[in-house]
């Protein structure tokens, strides 16, 4: 089982079980513990308040299987704030970002949580003000 | 650290993945789904305007996903790029490469168009991948450009699903079969006019998506009683390198009546598994003598039906582009 988790109304890949985030909370109580092999969440920290991050990334550990991946994303604030300092980032992306989004925390907090949770970090990537932190559970 | 030296660090680190994550774009459903048996995953990428997975002509395999139009998820790695066409797929596979840095793999199904303006093939033989793959030999060298890891992969057909159905065959009300999309706008590779000609007067079904003139199969298995109902196949074709359509027909059993076009003469003996001729007369002559001699219907369908589950067998094609895509990968 595959499962591509999106804001609500936001598209999804076809083929993947579509699981929606609307206003701070998400139902994945369609599927058992450890049954998902792959979880996309390229936006899924962006989705929640900050106090709420712990608990729904452990929602995502308990749903993934042995050997699975899943990959947890959102907006970085040390980037953010360079991009803001060194002017790169125009106001009015600025404002959809700050204004859009439940959250920005940084990366490094959120690969202790995921690592918190048992889950090994297999990869991290940033992209502009954005990081994906890919992760597995052994 | 450029995207290329981190995905070959990534991969090195990670070791040999069980399944392929395959950026490609829907292209052509049937061969797609045998692709699918691959077992890897393949990510649709279109955008407006670009052709969608149409499932008259096959459901959705299990592993094969499509993605909003214009999104590319970075967090699936994806391990190569599929391009199925020389004619915009792998333009935007460029495109898109400029930003993954992934080895193209290119897999063109059609065949330079002999009525081309000077120097269009040339134009399009120099689109390459990093592996430029052909579905026939024929193709290939038609083709005529020198590819870089150039491989040829025959068609694979699902002997299990494209199967005859005795009782069917037992129905002699049957009619002259042609299975064809687009039929008359695409005259000049289908030879709509030619298969007018040759069954002028005669008993004919016809099957696929043409409009005012045919409909397609409602399902795969509707394609497949299509195939068993009728008493002989008809293919027209003057540039398809190899229909998919014919296989499909001799994999069911059918006595089938085909141009000797392309790739064809390799694949049909003639009157051994079918019978060929490039003369409208003459095949409208061997048309209507499978019609009226049972034997030989018989004997035809017997020996194509053969003809494909030695050679066009999905385990050989499968076999075939696992091997390709681990090379790729590598």
């Amino acid at each position: 089982m595959k499962v591509h988790i999106v804001n609500k109304g936001e598209e999804h890949i076809e083929g993947y079980a579509k699981v929606e985030v609307d206003d701070n909370s998400f139902d994945m109580s369609d599927y058992s513990n450890n049954e998902c092999s792959f979880i996309l969440a390229s936006d899924f920290v962006d989705m929640f308040p900050h106090h709420q991050l712990g608990e729904a990334i452990s929602v995502l550990r308990t749903k993934m299987r042995m050997g699975s991946t899943a990959i947890i994303g959102g907006t970085d604030l040390r980037l953010l704030a360079r991009s803001i300092m060194d002017g790169s980032l125009d106001t009015s992306t600025l404002n959809e970002v700050l204004y859009n989004k439940k959250s920005i925390s940084n990366m490094r907090e959120i690969e202790g949580v995921v690592e918190a949770l048992g889950l090994n970090i297999v990869t991290t990537k940033l992209a502009g003000i954005h990081y994906e932190i890919e992760c597995s559970r052994e | 650290m450029s995207t290329r030296v981190a995905n070959l660090i990534k991969r090195a680190s990670m070791g040999k993945p069980k399944q392929y994550n395959i950026l490609t774009f829907p292209t052509h459903e049937r061969y797609e789904s045998q692709l699918a048996k691959t077992g890897h995953n393949f990510y649709a990428f279109t955008v407006e305007g670009m052709k969608k997975w149409d499932t008259n002509y096959a459901p959705i395999p299990e592993n094969y996903y499509t993605m909003p139009e214009g999104s590319i998820y970075q967090g699936i790695h994806f391990h190569f790029i599929l391009s199925q066409s020389k004619f915009g797929q792998i333009q935007v596979a460029n495109q898109i490469n400029q930003r993954l840095e992934l080895p193209i793999l290119s897999l063109e199904h059609t065949l330079p168009i002999p009525s081309w303006p000077e120097g269009q093939r040339e134009a399009l033989s120099s689109m390459q991948g990093d592996y430029n793959v052909f579905i026939s030999e024929y193709s290939r060298d038609e083709w005529g450009a020198d590819f870089p890891n150039c491989r040829v992969v025959h068609h694979g057909v699902d002997t299990d699903v494209f199967r005859e159905i005795p009782e069917k065959k037992e129905d002699k009300s049957g009619l002259i079969l042609s299975v064809v999309n687009d039929f008359v706008n695409r005259d000049y590779c289908c030879n709509f006019s030619g298969w007018q000609r040759i069954t002028n007067g005669l008993p004919v079904r016809l099957v696929g998506a043409t409009e005012g003139l045919s409909e397609p199969a409602k399902s795969v298995e509707d394609l497949v009683n299509e195939y068993n109902s009728c008493q002989v196949f008809l293919n027209t074709s003057t540039v398809s390198p190899v229909p998919t359509t014919l296989l499909e027909a001799m994999s069911c059993g059918c006595a089938v009546v085909s141009t000797a076009t392309c790739m064809i003469p390799h694949i049909i003996e003639h009157g051994v598994n079918g019978l060929v001729s490039n003369d409208e007369n003459e095949l409208r002559g061997y048309v209507e003598a499978v019609l009226k001699d049972d034997e030989l219907r018989q004997q035809l369908g017997n020996n194509a039906r053969k003809t494909v589950e030695s050679r066009f067998s999905t385990d050989k094609f499968v076999g075939n582009w696992n091997k390709l895509f681990d090379e790729v990968a590598e």
